[in-house]
C-alpha cells in the first residue's frame, strides 16, 4: 500500500490553519529520584491519588503515593529515559487502554501496545483501568454455565458466566493447562477470551500463543503480556488492563473469559513496588492492601443483570503454591475471594491423572446452579463418591481383605478416575461428557478393565457421533435427563458394549 | 531573593519537617517590626555567607564539633553585626544540634513569610531579557490576575524562542513559541492520525 503524500499534507496544512493558539496550562514537578520503575516527584501539589503524569521522554506514570512534600510515581515503561530533574506533568487524567473489537486477536502489553507485529491496535475507544465494579442491584445470580469443556472440571465443580473460579496448585501442574482449555472451548460460543500472562517467561508465553493459534482460538482472544523482564508497574497494571478490555463486552451485552496467570506474581510485583514507596511491610513482607489489590479486580467480575444487558465476565485466576503451601497468604486472601478453587497436585499430576484435580478440596460454590440439569443427574454425587474413594484407595493399599461392597465402590472408583484423565487440548462438548460420565457412574464400565476404560470412551463417543448423532444433537437441545434420553443412552451403550473387545 | 525554584533541600528528609517548626518559632520570636530585615539577614546568611564559604557551613553542620564551639564561633563571626533575636535563634538551633537543617528552616520561613504577607513567587522565563516597562506590566497584570502581591524572578532561555513562559508554584503557563509549536505538532499528528484511519482508501493509491 502507497500513501499519496500531498493529501496527507493538505490534511495536515488544514490542522494548522484551524489551530488556535491557547496558552498551555499545566501542572508540574521535578524528578527528585528514580530507579526500580518509580520516580519520587517534588512538586505536582494537587495531583492526584492513580492520575496519569508525562515525561519528558513521553513515558507516562500513575501517581500512587501522595505524601507530605513529594509524590510517588509508577513509571509505565522505560524508566532509563528519565533523569533527575526532569519535568513531570500532571495530565489529568485516569489511565485507559484500547477496548472493543480491535483488540480481539492481538496480543498487547499492559497498556495496550502492540507486541505482535500486526501493526497499530484499530481501537476508537477506550476504557479505563481502574473502574469500580458494579453493585449489587446491577447483578444477577450465576445460572449460565460457562463450559470448560473438562470433564472433571464440568462435571464436579462446574463454572457459571460471571463467576472467579481460582486455578491453584504448585508449578508444573497443569494450571495453565486448565486454562487454555477452557479459552479453547469457548470456540463457537460467543465468548470472547482475555489471556493475561504476567510475570512469565516469554518463551512461555509464546507457547501459550501457538497452542492457541493452532486450535484456532486466537480468532476471538486477546493476550496481554507482562513477562518476567517487564517491569514491576508493568506487571502490577496487567491485570487490570486486562479486565478494562473485557468489561467493554460484559457493558454491551456479550460474555467474556479471562485468565490472570498468575496471580501471584502480580502481587510480588505489588509488594516490590510498595516495599520500594516505603510503605509499611506485614506478613510476608506484602502491603496491608496487597488484598484490596485482588478483591477490587476479581469483584469485577460479574454477571450484570437483564436491564444491563445480561452480560458477564469469568474470571479464571491462577495462584502458584509452594510445596503445596495452601495457608500461605496470597492463596488464603485468592481462596477467600473467589467463588471456588480448582486445587491441582503434583502427585496425581505424576501419576498421570491428568487434569490433576483433587476433588476433596477443589469446590465451586456458586456453579451447581450453572450445570444443565442433565449434567447434575449424572455427575450428582461424582465428587463426593470420588473424594471417598481416595480415602478408601489409600486403605486398601495396606493389603487387608476387603468386603465385596468396598471392593466394588474401589473398582468404580478406579474407572471413574481413568474416565476422568483427558488430554490437553481436546475440550469436550457437554453431550459428550453427559455420555461419558454417565456411562461411568452409572456402572456400564464395571465390567471393562481398568486400562481400557479410556478406549471404551473414546470408542463409544465416536459410535455416538457417526451412528446416532441426534442424540447428541437431542441432550443440548433438552438439556436434561428425560426418560427417553436416558433409554437412548442406555441402549446406545449397551449397543456399543457388545462390539467393544 | 532568588531562590523560588531552588530546592535545595526536596528529599523528604529531616530538615522538612524539623524546618517548618523551627521557621514558624523563629517568625513568632522576630515580631512583625523587623521580620523583613531579619529575613534579610537569614538570605544573606544563606547566600552570602554558606554559599561562599562551604567549610563554614561543613563545620557548623558537623556533629563531631561541639556545640559550645559553633556557638563560639558564632559570636565571633555574627555578633554585633547580627539581628540579636536572630543570633540567639542560631544559638538554639546549635544547642539543639540542627544546624544541618538550616537551608531548611530558612526555606520554611520565607515561604511562611510569602504567605503571611500575601505575596506569590513567580518565575517568568524569555527567550530575550526583559526591559522593566515589560516587566512592570506583566507584574501589574499578573497581581490583578492573582490578587496578591507578586514577586518576578525573570529567567532568559533562549530555547523558549519568544512568547513567554510564566510558573507559579507547581502550575505552568506556558505561552511560548516552543511550546505553542509542541502543541501543534501533538494536534496535527493526533488529526492526521485520525484522517488517516478514516480516508485509508483514498488516501492510499
Amino acid at each position: 500500500m502507497k500513501f499519496n503524500s500531498d493529501e496527507i499534507a493538505s490534511v495536515i496544512q488544514a490542522e494548522i490553519q484551524q489551530y488556535g493558539s491557547t496558552i498551555d496550562v499545566r501542572e508540574v514537578g521535578t524528578v527528585l529520584e528514580v530507579g526500580d520503575g518509580i520516580a519520587r516527584v517534588y512538586g505536582l501539589s494537587n495531583v492526584m491519588s492513580g492520575e496519569m503524569v508525562e515525561f519528558p521522554s513521553g513515558v507516562t506514570g500513575l501517581a500512587f503515593n501522595l505524601e507530605e512534600k513529594s509524590v510517588g510515581v509508577i513509571i509505565l515503561g522505560d524508566y532509563l529515559s528519565i533523569k533527575e530533574g526532569d519535568e513531570v506533568r500532571a495530565l489529568g487524567k485516569l489511565l485507559s487502554v484500547p477496548a472493543g473489537d480491535a483488540v480481539i486477536g492481538r496480543v498487547l502489553d499492559p497498556l495496550g501496545n502492540p507486541l505482535d507485529g500486526k501493526g497499530p491496535v484499530n481501537a476508537t475507544l477506550t476504557r479505563p483501568v481502574e473502574l469500580i465494579a458494579t453493585g449489587v442491584a446491577e447483578r444477577q445470580p450465576v445460572h449460565e454455565p460457562m463450559q470448560t469443556g473438562i470433564k472433571a472440571i464440568d462435571a464436579m465443580t462446574p463454572i457459571g458466566r460471571g463467576q472467579r473460579e481460582l486455578i491453584i496448585g504448585d508449578r508444573k501442574t497443569g494450571k495453565t493447562a486448565v486454562a487454555i482449555d477452557a479459552i479453547v472451548n469457548q470456540k463457537g460460543k460467543g465468548v470472547k477470551c482475555f489471556y493475561v500472562a504476567i510475570g512469565q517467561k516469554d518463551s512461555s508465553v509464546a507457547l501459550v500463543i501457538d497452542a492457541l493459534e493452532k486450535n484456532g482460538a486466537m480468532e476471538y482472544t486477546t493476550v496481554i503480556v507482562a513477562g518476567a523482564s517487564a517491569p514491576a508497574p508493568l506487571q502490577y497494571v496487567a491485570p487490570y488492563a486486562g479486565t478494562a478490555m473485557a468489561e467493554h463486552f460484559m457493558y454491551n451485552g456479550g460474555h467474556a473469559l479471562i485468565v490472570y496467570d498468575d496471580l501471584s506474581k502480580q502481587a510480588v510485583a505489588y509488594r516490590q513496588l510498595s516495599l520500594l514507596m516505603r510503605r509499611p511491610p506485614g506478613r510476608e513482607a506484602f502491603p496491608g492492601d496487597v488484598f484490596y489489590c485482588h478483591s477490587r479486580l476479581l469483584e469485577r467480575s460479574a454477571k450484570l443483570s437483564k436491564e444491563l444487558g445480561g452480560g458477564s465476565i469469568t474470571s479464571l485466576p491462577i495462584i502458584e503454591t509452594l510445596e503445596g503451601e495452601v495457608s500461605a497468604y496470597i492463596p488464603t486472601n485468592v481462596i477467600s475471594i473467589t467463588d471456588g478453587q480448582i486445587y491441582l497436585q503434583p502427585d496425581l499430576f505424576f501419576a498421570g491423572i491428568r487434569p490433576a484435580m483433587n476433588v476433596g478440596i477443589s469446590v465451586s460454590r456458586v456453579g451447581g446452579n450453572a450445570q444443565i440439569k442433565a449434567m447434575k443427574k449424572v455427575a450428582g454425587g461424582l465428587r463426593l463418591d470420588l473424594a471417598s474413594f481416595r480415602e478408601l484407595e489409600a486403605f486398601a493399599q495396606l493389603g487387608t481383605e476387603l468386603d465385596p461392597a468396598t471392593q466394588s465402590k474401589l473398582d468404580r472408583g478406579y474407572r471413574m478416575v481413568e474416565l476422568l484423565k483427558q488430554a490437553q487440548y481436546q475440550p469436550m462438548d457437554v453431550a459428550e461428557q453427559i455420555i461419558s460420565i454417565y456411562a461411568g457412574t452409572r456402572g456400564h464400565l464395571d465390567e471393562i478393565a481398568v486400562d481400557r476404560v479410556r478406549d471404551f470412551e473414546i470408542g463409544l463417543l465416536s459410535y455416538v457421533r457417526d451412528r446416532k448423532p441426534d442424540l447428541l444433537v437431542k441432550i443440548r437441545e433438552v438439556a436434561d435427563l428425560t426418560p427417553d434420553i436416558e433409554e437412548a443412552i442406555k441402549s446406545a451403550i449397551s449397543t456399543f458394549k457388545a462390539s467393544f473387545r | 531573593m532568588s531562590e523560588t525554584q531552588k530546592n535545595d533541600s526536596v528529599f523528604d528528609d529531616e530538615s522538612m519537617h524539623v524546618g517548618p517548626l523551627y521557621a514558624k518559632a523563629l517568625l513568632a520570636a522576630v515580631g512583625a517590626s523587623n521580620v523583613d530585615a531579619v529575613m534579610e539577614q537569614f538570605h544573606s546568611l544563606i547566600h552570602d555567607v554558606f554559599d561562599k564559604q562551604p567549610v563554614l557551613e561543613m563545620a557548623l553542620s558537623n556533629p563531631k564539633i561541639p556545640s559550645d564551639e559553633k556557638v563560639r564561633v558564632l559570636d565571633k563571626a555574627f555578633a554585633g553585626k547580627m539581628d540579636a533575636t536572630l543570633l540567639k535563634f542560631l544559638k538554639v538551633v546549635s544547642r539543639r544540634g540542627r544546624l544541618n537543617t538550616l537551608r531548611g528552616i530558612y526555606h520554611s520561613a520565607s515561604a511562611l513569610r510569602d504567605e503571611a504577607v500575601g505575596r506569590v513567587r513567580v518565575l517568568v522565563t524569555t527567550a530575550q531579557p526583559l526591559d522593566a516597562v515589560a516587566l512592570n506590566s506583566l507584574k501589574e497584570k499578573l497581581e490583578k490576575l492573582f490578587k496578591k502581591d507578586v514577586a518576578i524572578t525573570s529567567k532568559v532561555d533562549a530555547t523558549v524562542l519568544g512568547g513567554l513562559i510564566v510558573r507559579v508554584g507547581d502550575m505552568v503557563f506556558d505561552g511560548s513559541v516552543d511550546g505553542q509549536l509542541k502543541l501543534l505538532k501533538k494536534a496535527t499528528l493526533a488529526k492526521a492520525e485520525i484522517a488517516i484511519r478514516e480516508k485509508l482508501n483514498s488516501l492510499a493509491s
